[in-house]
């Protein structure tokens, strides 16, 4: 009993015990390996009526944790990160959202949109705070992890810094990219800003001398960036690869390659395994270690814009051309959130165990 | 083996006359700050709470008379990409971001639906009550300009 019950803490996403969840069929991994069916039911949030281009979540707070997603429909929504469930709209904008981004506690907000405005908002109560005018389309926003400033960048090619403190102050100004820029975030406890552009490169920028320290140039246009500071790790793709880099030194750690073009990916917090999806519609997890394809999953109905994991490691959120974002579970089969395993009769337990011990029989004689 | 539930329940969604942001969710009590400032201290000022309350009432009234002197009347709206309505405004006290209005006119419309519609206020950018011929025929095509994408009228039955 003592054994059968260490096999089952060490259990994780290989044995999907309950394959109970109506979704895609088995994948075979290549070179002989094979993993038991992978299935899972999303949670799938709906209201958004156009594409969901972007999502972020805020941290843990006493409250739990939040997600806000960016549309085309101009209307942002805050949602409760574990459920889906909605908590609000933004409203205000008059354009398509490009970005959204939460502060850690998640009570601000700020969007960048197409109306070329950047705004800030009260993340409790849904009030706008400020409306930031740019010269044209802005794409991405990030805070320090203070609150106290917002980096903003779109396409007319630069880098602002807004004190929010002194909202009517003017920003500072960073130069330099030659095409539009798509996404920003600070990094290195705010001492330096990493931008990816369309011109192809990547750039590090010191926050105080605000010069360019490093640039990163590619074949083809980065499709999302994210960064880990836990670790200093940077998160790029572009075509069908996932890349890796060290955020301080920008050397590049490891490459993945994915079946399909891939628009976005995110690294679990525990560095354990990370998640991509893209154009194929699918959601894909790998072995952050080994780079093995662990599992897949069938569930949007357009292209995959953005996928993130929750801060803490339990989900993973996905934002797709079809105008929904879906919540996947890391752990298939555990109960979380609103996924409940519910096994009928007292027998239970027992029965887990014995499925739990076959599996992991089939699994070692493979 | 029985066919375990999965998943609770399903995600709620939003709510479509509401922007959320319930404010009786224990974490809005908890964080957001009371827009009175006298409720906001601790010692709040019986006196100083009455004057706010009835700044308050006398704000609503207004809002609602001047509502009520707008109701049946021909309005104007310029929305945004150069798309203008022309209809008759109705009452309908339900939140700013919608207007109720009836007998609308967009330069397609050859004949004037009689169902109240629901207007947006998102998409607007100012309206007029004034200069425009009481008629609920189609004006000339010079004075309507181009309807583009972003005008949105929903139909919402007064049954």
């Amino acid at each position: 009993q003592q054994q059968l019950t260490a096999i089952q803490r060490n259990i994780t996403y290989k044995a999907s015990l309950i394959s109970c969840f109506p979704s895609t069929p088995a994948n075979r991994l290549p070179a002989g390996r094979r993993t038991m069916a992978m299935r899972q039911t999303p949670l799938t949030c709906s209201g958004h009526t156009r594409p969901v281009v972007d999502l972020a979540f805020s941290g843990i707070t006493p409250y739990g944790y939040f997600l806000i997603s960016a549309c085309k429909d101009g209307k942002p929504m805050l949602r409760q990160g574990d459920t889906g469930d909605w908590i609000g709209t933004f409203l205000g904008h008059k354009g398509a959202v490009w970005g959204a981004t939460l502060n850690t506690d998640a009570t601000k907000a700020a969007t960048a949109a197409a109306d070329f405005t950047a705004k800030v908002w009260d993340a409790v109560s849904g009030d706008e705070v400020l409306s930031l005018a740019h010269k044209h389309i802005v794409k991405t926003v990030s805070f320090t992890q203070d609150s106290n400033c917002l980096l903003t960048g779109g396409n007319d090619k630069l880098l602002r810094i807004y004190d929010l403190s002194s909202p009517e102050a003017a920003p500072q100004e960073i130069s330099g990219h030659t095409s539009a820029i798509k996404k920003a975030l600070w990094c290195n406890n705010d001492q330096q800003i990493l931008s990816a552009a369309d011109d192809k490169t990547i750039r590090l920028w010191d926050r105080s001398s605000m010069q360019e320290v490093k640039t990163l140039t590619f074949d083809t246009s980065v499709s999302s960036m994210e960064y880990v500071a836990d670790g200093q790790i940077l998160v790029i793709t572009y075509g069908k690869t996932i890349a890796f880099y060290n955020a301080l030194s920008l050397e590049m750690i490891k490459t993945v390659e994915a079946p399909a073009p891939i628009n976005s990916a995110s690294l679990h917090p525990e560095k354990d395994f990370f998640v991509a999806g893209g154009d194929d519609f699918k959601l894909y997890k790998f072995d952050y270690s080994t780079k093995e394809e662990l599992e897949s999953y069938k569930g949007h109905f357009g292209p995959v814009h953005c996928v993130r994991f929750s801060p803490d490691g339990e989900l993973y959120a996905s934002g797709s051309e079809d105008g929904t974002l879906r919540l996947w579970q890391t752990a298939v089969g555990k109960t979380y959130g609103l996924w409940k395993c519910v096994l009928p009769g007292k027998s239970n337990s027992e029965l887990m165990t014995r499925v739990t011990v076959t599996l992991m029989t089939v699994m070692l004689n493979e | 083996m029985a066919t375990p539930v999965p998943v609770l329940r399903l995600p709620k969604g939003p709510d479509p006359n509401s922007r959320g942001f319930d404010p009786n969710s224990p974490r809005f009590i908890a964080l957001c700050r009371t827009s009175i400032s006298s409720s906001a201290a601790s010692d709040t000022d019986s006196e100083q709470l009455q004057k706010e309350q009835h700044a308050r009432s006398v704000l609503r009234e207004g809002f609602l008379r001047c509502l009520l002197s707008m109701t049946n009347k021909k309005v104007q709206f310029q929305m945004y990409e150069n798309v203008k309505v022309e209809a008759t405004f109705g009452a309908s006290d339900i939140d700013v971001l919608n207007f109720q209005i009836t007998c609308v006119l967009l330069w397609f419309n050859a004949t004037p639906p009689t169902q109240p519609k629901q207007l947006k206020t998102l998409k607007l950018s100012h309206f007029t009550f004034s200069g425009f011929p009481p008629s609920c025929f189609p004006l000339h095509q010079n004075n309507i300009s181009t309807v583009g994408s972003e005008a949105e009228l929903i139909a919402y039955n007064f049954t």
